[in-house]
């Protein structure tokens, strides 16, 4: 019976060790961004750019100087990593962006090499000056005692950043799909689909091509809806009076919807249902403004291949701005906007009543204040209450119906 | 498996209370301190192997009782409440069916706990070693329901040589958060313990037993104000974790799979003392997953348990009792890489690499002796000694980034009990008192968001200080019986204790801040009525 028992435990032992099959230990390593400039041809490109591997997750940024562009980090968590390299240059008095990325690289494997094309942008005369989309809270109703969400005076400022007057007329602006920053992306069905970016509703600004110009230091205001918002029974908790608005998302199906003074916006690309308004997701949107190079057209869009979803592309070339939000600070590495137009992120929570504006980088002896326009919205963007025209930027002349 | 649960519910419930009438006969002396008596004295029961029940059955028993426990105060961990009401119903009991002992017990606890922090989607984060679910900084309350049945069986000696035996055990808890954001847990396991013991003589066994417990919990996050979504840490082990949201599009289903596996090996000698070596051997690994759909792999962890334990009986009557015991238990933390996949008809989760990223550590050793001094088996003891001395450490580590978490404490604990008899009323009164030492302990934490990380300078700061410093423990407890009849005894019992620890006013948080300590003193409180019979 001794026996018996020896070999019961001998078979726990065995089973015990057999069954412990270690996991190893985590170890740091090494990577390597190798930079691919080699689409860029009409501009010198920089001597060095400043590359930053993010893991969003464990929200460690490591960064480095690339040297022939070659970037090298060492003491990284194994993970998912965005690498980003930047870099600014001038020529003939334009400001030039030059950006790449690999978004959600897993890198795992000591001295990884992590291929990063790079393009160039030049910095455009019209940018996204100011976004509000978040919405706010009304005050409580005297009878019930309840608030509610508002979200009718989002609006838009576009500036012209620029020493020389630009035209705004067939301007576009729209939101982008995904509508909210997720892991489920869509899978477009389109050769080269890195080149565009896509969407599901565009508005464009009327104008037979300068009806509308925009001097330097002036902006136009694109509100929802171009109304007084602090109105009793809009909102009186708002500051934001959008009767001056230059345009307005106005279709005309709702009769409590009136049509403001600002000249109405025409509603090329609809996929979907047709919203009375022009209600951006207050879960964090991603914005694009563009001139189309091809005349748009509301037919023949793009299938996703593996839903029934269609979309309206937009080919990356013609984008002048886009500025990306997302739902919160853990959605950043579900970023939708490709990286030589917008490599941060930005987010805030609905109906806090959050506005972003740019940054200044410097006010000319004209007086004209100059922004920051690095193509990273992370960098670039302030947070604040809702300001029309903040900094006293100009009202163009054809807006005669604004209180002066 | 609601069908293994009512098998068991019924197993239970008969062994505390129905088999009583059938066994009528095989009554022997009853009442709580009887019973009290005869479980401590019978070191066969109280082993890993059931069929050790064997050697000496456990005389029959019914009991039954509605229990009240509460617990108040501020010197406690942060997923403690600063008030917990448990109210419980609960029934054991013990026969001989035929020449099989049986032996089985059943709680239903309703538990409400309120001031509870850093936990909002796992049922019992303390007892538990997985470090990975969510947490979140509101203060919040939470109601919970528990129901746990068990029940072992032991057979006759065949052969005069081998006895079989097995033990069933099933609980299942549920509870919910109260506050944004909430967390709904539904936390199930059930395990088995096979065992044979081999009689060598009348006086020397030896057993042995496997076991095997297969646990699921499933918890599902929500907020109330669906316009605010809740920001909750995804946590990792020792304050790191990942940011993400409860509410639209945020976190999805989280639930966590575990198997534990092992056994044991007992030696027994019964004689003019009794001897119980016990030795476990035990290994688990749970996985945790967030969205059954589309299972996205969060952690999981891998654990190591290595229990021991001494205890002898001997002197006049067996009224002398030693026990040494003790456990190790080292879980690994294993995080993994994934990415999701959307490749067209894939649309799945993967795991592109796997690492141990932490590892924790515990280990405890106790020596305990018990006296007891005169009465007999109708109506177990006079006089009630006992004495204990309790060494407790943790050592965790998170390697990269680096953060550690140790502490070690020692406890030393006396108490006394005196039985008195007023016909046929019967009181025993008891005293009992502790001292727990602190001897050190650090937490240090280096993640690139140290300097803000609640987890990190709230959390586990507060933690530390409660399990490093110096506590007293003192209270009293009493037990009313009173015999209606020759074969029943009701009863209540009361119980309280005060908890004082000697806290500094604040302690130092890793990124330099200094976090006030609110409270230094808990008490405790247990009463219960209840039918012995």
């Amino acid at each position: 019976m001794k026996k018996s028992a020896l070999i019961a435990v001998a078979l726990i032992a065995a089973f015990a060790l057999t069954s412990c099959e270690k996991t190893k230990k985590v170890t740091l390593i090494s990577a390597v961004a190798q930079l691919n400039v080699s689409s860029i041809t009409d501009i010198s490109v920089p001597s060095s750019f400043d590359v930053v591997f993010t893991n969003y997750d464990t929200k460690v940024a490591v960064t480095a100087t690339s040297i022939d562009n070659e970037a090298s980090v060492s003491n990284l968590t194994p993970g998912i990593y965005t690498v980003t390299a930047t870099a600014i240059s001038s020529k003939d008095g334009s400001a030039y962006n030059f950006s790449g990325s690999a978004t959600n690289v897993s890198i795992t494997e000591e001295g990884q090499v992590i291929p990063v094309d790079v393009a160039v942008v030049k910095s455009s005369a019209l940018i996204f000056k100011e976004l509000y989309w978040t919405g706010d809270v009304t005050p409580a109703d005297p009878t019930t005692g309840k608030t509610s969400n508002y979200f009718r005076d989002q609006y838009y400022e576009i500036y012209n950043n620029s020493q020389a007057t630009v035209y705004a007329d067939s301007l576009c602006i729209c939101t982008l799909v995904p509508m909210q920053s997720t892991a489920n992306s869509y899978s477009w069905q389109i050769d080269n689909p890195e080149n565009y970016v896509f969407t599901q509703l565009i508005w464009q600004l009327p104008g037979n091509g300068t009806d509308y110009p925009v001097k330097p230091g002036e902006s136009i205001i694109i509100a929802q809806w171009g109304v007084d918002h602090t109105a009793e029974g809009r909102n009186p908790n708002s500051n934001l009076d959008l009767s001056g608005a230059d345009f307005e998302a106005y279709v005309g199906t709702n009769a409590t919807l009136v049509d403001g003074a600002a000249l109405n916006m025409n509603r090329v690309v609809l996929i979907g249902y047709s919203a009375p308004q022009w209600l951006a997701t207050v879960f964090g949107p991603a914005y694009v403004l563009f001139y189309p190079s091809e005349p748009l057209e509301n037919d023949n869009f793009i299938q996703d291949a593996n839903s029934s979803s269609k979309s309206r592309e937009i080919p990356v070339k013609d984008v002048l701005d886009a500025v990306e939000f997302v739902k919160n600070e853990a959605s950043v590495s579900l970023k939708r906007v490709p990286t030589v137009l917008d490599a941060g992120a930005l987010w805030a929570d609905s109906y806090s009543g959050t506005s972003f504006y740019r940054k200044t980088k410097e006010t000319l002896a004209s007086g004209q204040v100059i922004y920051q326009d690095t193509n990273n919205s992370t960098n670039d963007f302030e947070t604040g209450a809702p300001v029309v025209r903040r900094n006293g930027a100009g009202v163009p002349s054809w807006n005669t119906w604004i209180k002066q | 498996m609601k069908r293994f649960g009512t098998i068991m519910a019924v197993m239970c419930l008969c062994s505390s209370i129905g088999t009583r009438a059938q066994d009528a006969a095989s009554i022997g002396p009853f009442g709580k301190t009887v019973l009290e008596t005869n479980l401590e004295k019978n070191l066969w029961f109280s082993s890993n192997s059931p069929s050790l029940m064997a050697v000496r059955p456990v005389p029959s028993y019914g009991d039954v009782s509605f229990d009240y426990d509460m617990e108040n105060g501020r010197y406690k961990l942060q997923q403690q409440g600063d008030l917990v009401k448990d109210i419980s119903f609960n029934a054991s009991g013990a026969a001989m069916i035929g020449k099989f002992a049986l032996w089985g017990e059943f709680h239903f606890n309703n538990i409400f706990t309120d001031s509870t922090r850093f936990n909002t989607n796992l049922y019992d984060p303390i007892e538990s070693t997985m470090p990975f679910y969510i947490a979140d900084p509101n203060v919040s309350f939470w109601s919970a329901q528990s129901y746990e049945m068990q029940a072992k069986i032991a057979s006759p000696f065949y052969m005069d040589r081998f006895s079989f035996g097995v033990g069933l055990e099933y609980v299942t808890q549920t509870a919910g958060k109260q506050i944004d954001p909430r967390g709904n847990p539904f936390n199930y396991y059930a395990a088995v313990t096979p065992s044979l013991t081999f009689k060598f003589d009348d006086r020397n066994f030896i057993s042995i037993n496997g076991y095997y417990r297969n646990s699921y919990q499933r918890s599902a996050s929500s907020d109330r104000n669906i316009y605010k979504n809740q920001k909750v840490y995804v946590l990792k082990g020792l304050g790191n974790f990942s940011l993400n949201y409860v509410g639209s599009s945020g976190l999805g289903v989280f639930y966590w799979k575990g198997n534990r596996y092992g056994g044991s090996l007992q030696y027994a000698h019964s004689g003019g003392l009794d001897f119980l070596a016990d030795c476990k051997v035990e290994m688990q690994s749970e996985d945790c997953f967030q969205t059954p759909a589309s299972p996205e792999p969060m952690g999981s962890t891998s654990q190591i348990y290595g229990e021991g334990r001494l205890s002898l009986l001997f002197g006049q009557s067996k009224s002398n009792k030693v026990t040494v015991e003790g456990f190790f238990r080292s879980t690994d933390g294993i995080e993994y890489v994934t990415k999701y996949n959307t490749d067209a008809g894939t649309k799945a989760w993967e795991i592109l690499s796997t690492s141990v990223y932490s590892n924790y550590v515990r280990i405890h050793g106790k020596l305990a002796y018990d006296r007891f001094i005169g009465g007999n088996e109708k109506n177990g003891y006079i006089w009630k000694l006992g004495a204990s001395a309790r060494l407790d450490s943790e050592d965790d580590r998170y390697y990269s980034p680096s953060c550690a978490f140790n502490y070690m404490n020692a406890t030393v604990e006396a108490n006394v009990k005196r039985n008195f008899w007023f016909g046929p009323a019967n009181l025993v009164l008891g005293l009992f008192g502790g001292y727990r030492m602190g001897l050190g302990g650090e937490y240090t934490y280096t993640a690139s968001d140290a300097a803000t990380a609640v987890t990190a300078n709230v959390w586990y700061p507060l933690d530390l200080a409660y399990h490093k410093a110096n506590c007293t423990t003192f209270g009293g407890d009493f037990r009313l019986g009173w015999d209606v009849s020759d074969k029943i005894e009701v009863y209540a019992t009361g119980r309280c204790s005060y908890n004082a620890a000697f806290l500094p006013e604040a302690v130092i948080a890793p990124n330099g801040t200094s976090v006030d300590l609110y409270g230094n003193s808990r008490v405790l409180a247990h009463g219960a009525i209840g039918i012995s019979f």
